[in-house]
């Protein structure tokens, strides 16, 4: 949905997907601007090696146009406001100046959710955010969807039945690359209506 | 604790210290590859050893410290009067290298990054090798290139009366210097990881913004080693800056003024000297200042790339 999947080189897509009402593989759609508006979390925590504050502005500074430098206490309230609402500015706030890779992946994962924000994107996008994580970083994370749920169109990924019923509203089950079925969350779990979704939500398969 | 000899006991089923063929095999395997390791260290302590003692004889009796590295009188084979003032021939071979570095490093880095980071498939494959080709064309072919065709363009291009110079052999050693140093900075650039490139991709940033904000940082120790490899490389070289730079003791002051190295003069001289004779021993000593100056050089290099994997 932002492309990523270009860099393989190997993959073909078909069918489209929207994003405010344009196709993001239309023809004059500028990949930069499709990744600004859809932010990408990843399976593994992946920050720059850089400091929390510098992953933190990365994005910002990318889009910002050349030359042109937002005074310090701008940034600094930028970082602070992003580390804020992803739940772990009073875990980092005294040590911004540290590299990122030296934390603990749950607060990586975070981090990574958090660098996204001051690029001001629309819509989300986690591919399995919590499959490198333990239950209890797990939960911290989808805590933290809740968080921003209403503030950002969230699009999360997931093989862990459980997770897509407690973290989400509205619920897509896809086979085999095709959307077989698309419901609100509570609907999907309690009455499938296709019988492949029934199928794999009792586990015969999957 | 002591279990029954196994010679006492009728069938050995239970032969816990039988040692196969395998175990002999590993053990020769690892003394081998012991020697190999070590001959290393042996053969540098031995070449140590034996400049040393070459050059000994004059460090010991004729040399003057303050006259070796001030005066630019570099006249051994002088009747009345020989000196040995090796100011001129150390200033030759920093300005070569210096000016080969200044050539080298943007081409080198350019061309990692090119490969590394913007080339695709078949044109990152082609420019590889080619690269490696460059690396292999031998050291007097890249000599005779600079006598035969930029010796010339220099005269015509900026009217001197020679071509060989500074700038020749600088050009000369830059162009020698920047295919090893392309290749491990580029080894340096691919040990980034992808993942690096792929979180910064996703945020939007393009190839040159990935490279600049991320991956050049990520690799600044291999870029620092890579560079300090060519120069000790630019050091070291001996027949492409013999022929290029004119070969004439001379403090330069010019870019166009002829030069003599540190090393094209040990190859110059040494086939002419008496062995044991102080001209011969002090071309040795020139062979030690070389080798100390290399080895720190070198030594450096590898301290900067470990400290990436300390990381």
């Amino acid at each position: 949905m932002n492309r990523i999947i270009e860099r393989l080189g190997y993959v073909r897509t078909t069918g489209t997907i929207e994003v405010h009402g344009k196709d993001v593989y239309g023809e004059n759609v500028e990949l930069i601007q499709v990744r600004k508006q859809v932010g990408m979390v990843f399976q593994r925590p992946n920050p720059l090696p850089l400091s929390i504050r510098d992953n933190v502005l990365f994005g910002y500074r990318v889009h910002q146009p050349e030359g042109r430098k937002a005074p310090r206490n701008r940034r600094d309230d930028i970082v602070e406001d992003a580390l804020r609402q992803v739940l772990l500015w009073d875990a980092v706030k005294d040590k911004l100046g540290r590299r990122a890779t030296a934390l603990s992946l749950e607060q990586q994962q975070k981090l990574c959710i958090a660098r996204l924000l001051p690029v001001k994107p629309s819509v989300l996008l986690m591919d399995e955010p919590c499959s490198a994580l333990d239950p209890a970083a797990t939960s911290a994370v989808e805590e933290l969807l809740w968080e921003l749920r209403g503030r950002y169109s969230i699009l999360i990924v997931t093989h862990n039945m459980a997770q897509a019923r407690r973290a989400s509203d509205e619920c897509i089950f896809m086979l085999l690359g095709k959307v077989i079925e698309h419901s609100k969350t509570e609907e999907m779990f309690v009455t499938p209506t296709r019988k492949e979704t029934a199928d794999y939500i009792e586990g015969r398969y999957g | 604790m002591q279990t029954a000899p196994s010679a006492t006991s009728p069938r050995r089923r239970h032969d816990l210290d039988r040692r196969n063929l395998s175990w002999y095999v590993d053990k020769v395997v690892q003394v081998l590859v012991f020697v190999g390791g070590a001959s290393a260290i042996v053969f540098i302590i031995g070449i140590f050893v034996f400049i040393s003692k070459e050059g000994y004889g004059f460090i010991a009796h004729t040399m003057d410290v303050a006259e070796f590295f001030t005066s630019p009188r570099w006249a051994p084979t002088s009747e009345h009067n020989p000196t040995y003032g090796a100011l001129a021939l150390i200033v030759g071979t920093a300005s070569v290298t210096g000016l080969a570095m200044l050539v080298a490093v943007p081409f080198s880095l350019g061309a990692a990054i090119f490969i590394a980071e913007f080339a695709r498939g078949k044109t990152r494959e082609i420019l590889k090798v080619m690269v490696e080709l460059l690396a292999a064309i031998p050291s007097v072919v890249w000599g005779f290139i600079g006598l035969s065709i930029l010796n010339p363009l220099i005269i015509d291009l900026f009217d001197v009366p020679v071509g060989l110079g500074i700038l020749n052999s600088g050009l000369i050693l830059g162009l020698m210097a920047a295919p090893i140093m392309t290749t491990i900075a580029e080894d340096a650039l691919k040990a980034v990881p992808d993942h690096y490139r792929e979180a910064a991709e996703a945020l939007g940033a393009t190839r040159w913004q990935v490279t600049r904000r991320v991956v050049l940082p990520a690799a600044r120790n291999g870029l620092v080693a890579a560079v300090l490899l060519g120069v000790g490389r630019g050091f070291g070289e001996t027949m492409a800056v013999l022929m290029a730079s004119g070969h004439s003791v001379n403090l330069p002051t010019s870019v166009f003024d002829s030069v003599r190295a540190l090393t094209a003069t040990i190859a110059a001289e040494l086939g002419e000297t008496a062995h044991g004779s102080d001209h011969y021993s002090a071309l040795f000593t020139l062979g030690i200042l070389l080798f100390v100056v290399t080895f720190v050089i070198n030594l450096t290099a590898d301290l900067v790339i470990r400290g990436i994997r300390k990381k």
